[in-house]
């Protein structure tokens, strides 16, 4: 209170000190002593050491390290853990702790001492992640009816932002009514007109028929989120058109989407049904594989779609890709140590003609490179990879573990195991069953493989670490 | 053009360590054994990223700054020391 002094001798008289009655024991240690001697003696109070005159010395090694092993300035102290049922456990984790010899910096920290696994800064993204619908291929329209607003401020999925990935088309909030299909095709048409364009600037053949007689086909040309324009063929099935890619997958809806539109449906990939694309033509597809798959009738209904033609020769095995993205065969080139693009490609946004040109380009000049005898993208660095991660996987040479990396890639296509695929066309795949991992360049080689563990990644599980994975994932439902 | 380890300094690194959107290198270090992308974060947080890094160089510290590749020799003038230098502390 300003202005008023209370003089000390007004003040009352402290309070007698407490004494404890004799019946009270001493106070005890707050933790209970466990099995762990050495665990204990962790956390025991350290008695400091007297400071001892030192003469002068030359800087020594620890001199040196000191400005890079300074323990971190907020790191969160180690949560009160409950009295362990592994002791085990305990002794490692005091193995962690304990003080280092040979960096006792600073008497009175009493060492370096290694951070304890739970003191790892916390990553990013570490809210579990809901089993999410699948975004559909259609791209934007995937939630239901109440949330159909991405449409309109959607961009196109042929132009990348120069920091990233083609926007994704992410749910946006203020339209909280269902929309009538009427609407719906009203907010398409637009799109749709603006993604022939796109298309046409993309790909030369269908450039060739011009924009806007594109857009007036009876395709459905959807965004997608994975960068690449969709077509549908009628019958249940479309096919997707990523820049740069020759063949592509045919898929089939296996469940309708909102009120029985293709918005939020869910789409798989018709096993051993590929179309080509042909620059100057349209999407050829084997008639043979299509009454194979689908029977003569709907067949020849997609025979007749125009920019639709059949295929004069089926691509072999070889040359199919096994993933999304993949074009490895299409293209081959002497060069079997491809090296992955150093940045990703820039596209100014503003420049509507470099929109789709250059994401091709830079996609296409991803893309080739010879499919060597194991698969590896760089041999040079396959032995590296090889001492870190053959032992995950029980490899007895380097030839076994890049063979079981190209395994691992042909069944995540059998099985359609989530794939990431990033701006630089890197397939990223898990297997959350058998906790696989691994990277694939544009072409289909491997550029890594192995068996996360969140110790080594620093993600509380390997899903938040597969969750972090840079690029979108693929379509499966 | 050579890439320097952000963990422990190694300055001859083949390839960026991270691409901005597209993730780690997957590259391994042959000083510290650091693979972009796998050891050090997946995504574009930087601050998560860098916090990562000082964890794992403390790590490479502790355990004595040993040279990690079985397969690159060590470079004779090796030191792991002065090769920190080649980050900021």
């Amino acid at each position: 209170m300003p202005g008023v002094t209370i003089p000390w001798s007004a003040l009352p008289p402290a309070p007698p000190p407490i004494v404890p009655p004799p019946n009270i024991p001493p106070p005890q240690p707050m933790l209970p002593p466990s099995d762990t001697p050495g665990f204990d003696k962790t956390f025991a109070p350290q008695p400091l050491p007297p400071p001892v005159a030192q003469p002068p010395r030359n800087p020594s090694l620890a001199d040196i390290l000191a400005p890079w092993i300074q323990p971190p300035d907020a790191e969160p102290p180690p949560p009160a853990l409950p009295p362990s049922e592994t002791p085990g456990l305990d002794k490692a984790i005091a193995r962690i702790n304990a003080p280092t010899p040979g960096f006792h910096l600073t008497p009175g920290l009493g060492g370096f001492s290694q951070p304890p696994m739970w003191s790892l800064p916390p990553p990013p993204q570490l809210l579990p992640m809901p089993p999410l619908p699948v975004p559909p291929r259609g791209g934007g329209l995937g939630t239901l009816g109440s949330t159909l607003s991405p449409i309109a401020p959607a961009p196109s999925p042929l132009i990348r932002t120069a920091n990233g990935p083609a926007a994704p088309t992410m749910p946006q909030p203020g339209i909280g009514i269902p929309e009538t299909l009427a609407q719906l095709a009203r907010r398409l048409m637009p799109y749709a007109t603006e993604m022939g364009a796109a298309l046409g600037r993309t790909l030369p053949s269908v450039g060739a028929a011009g924009a806007g007689a594109f857009a007036a086909a009876p395709f459905l040309l959807m965004p997608s989120n994975t960068g690449s324009t969709t077509i549908d063929l009628g019958d249940g099935l479309r096919t997707s058109l990523p820049p740069g890619q020759r063949y592509v997958p045919i898929e089939r809806r296996v469940a309708p989407g909102v009120f029985g539109t293709d918005v939020g449906a869910i789409w798989k990939q018709v096993p051993g049904l590929y179309g080509e694309v042909d620059p100057g033509r349209g999407v050829l597809v084997d008639p043979e594989q299509l009454r194979e798959a689908l029977g003569d009738e709907a067949a020849n209904r997609i025979l007749n779609t125009p920019g639709i033609m059949p295929m004069a020769k089926p691509p072999s095995d070889e040359q199919l890709p096994s993933l999304p993205g993949n074009n490895s065969a299409s293209t081959p080139e002497p060069d079997n140590d491809q090296e992955p693009p150093k940045e990703p490609p820039h596209v100014d946004v503003t420049n509507p003609v470099s929109k789709g040109k250059n994401y091709a380009q830079a996609s296409k000049g991803s893309s080739p490179g010879h499919r060597n005898s194991n698969g590896w993208g760089r041999p040079s660095t396959l032995a590296k990879h090889f001492t870190d991660h053959g032992a995950d996987f029980a490899a007895t040479d380097e030839e076994d573990y890049a063979r079981q990396a190209q395994a691992f890639r042909q069944r995540a296509l059998q099985k359609g195991l989530p794939t990431k695929i990033d701006p630089n066309g890197i397939s990223r795949i898990y297997d959350p069953i058998t906790n696989i991992f691994g990277a694939y360049n544009a072409n289909g080689t491997t550029r890594t493989f192995y068996k996360p563990d969140p110790a080594l990644h620093g993600y509380p599980t390997n899903m938040d670490y597969w969750n972090a994975q840079p690029g979108l994932l693929q379509g499966s439902p | 053009m050579p890439y320097t380890c952000p963990v422990c300094g190694y300055p001859h690194l083949e390839e960026q360590p991270h691409h901005p959107g597209a993730g780690g290198s997957d590259e391994i270090c042959p000083s510290c054994g650091t693979q972009f992308g796998y050891h050090d974060g997946a995504n574009d947080d930087l601050v998560w990223r860098t916090k990562r890094h000082e964890v794992l160089r403390r790590k490479w510290i502790a355990g004595g700054m040993k040279w990690h590749s079985k397969v690159d020799p060590v470079p004779g003038d090796w030191k792991p020391e002065t090769q920190l230098r080649n980050i900021e502390p």
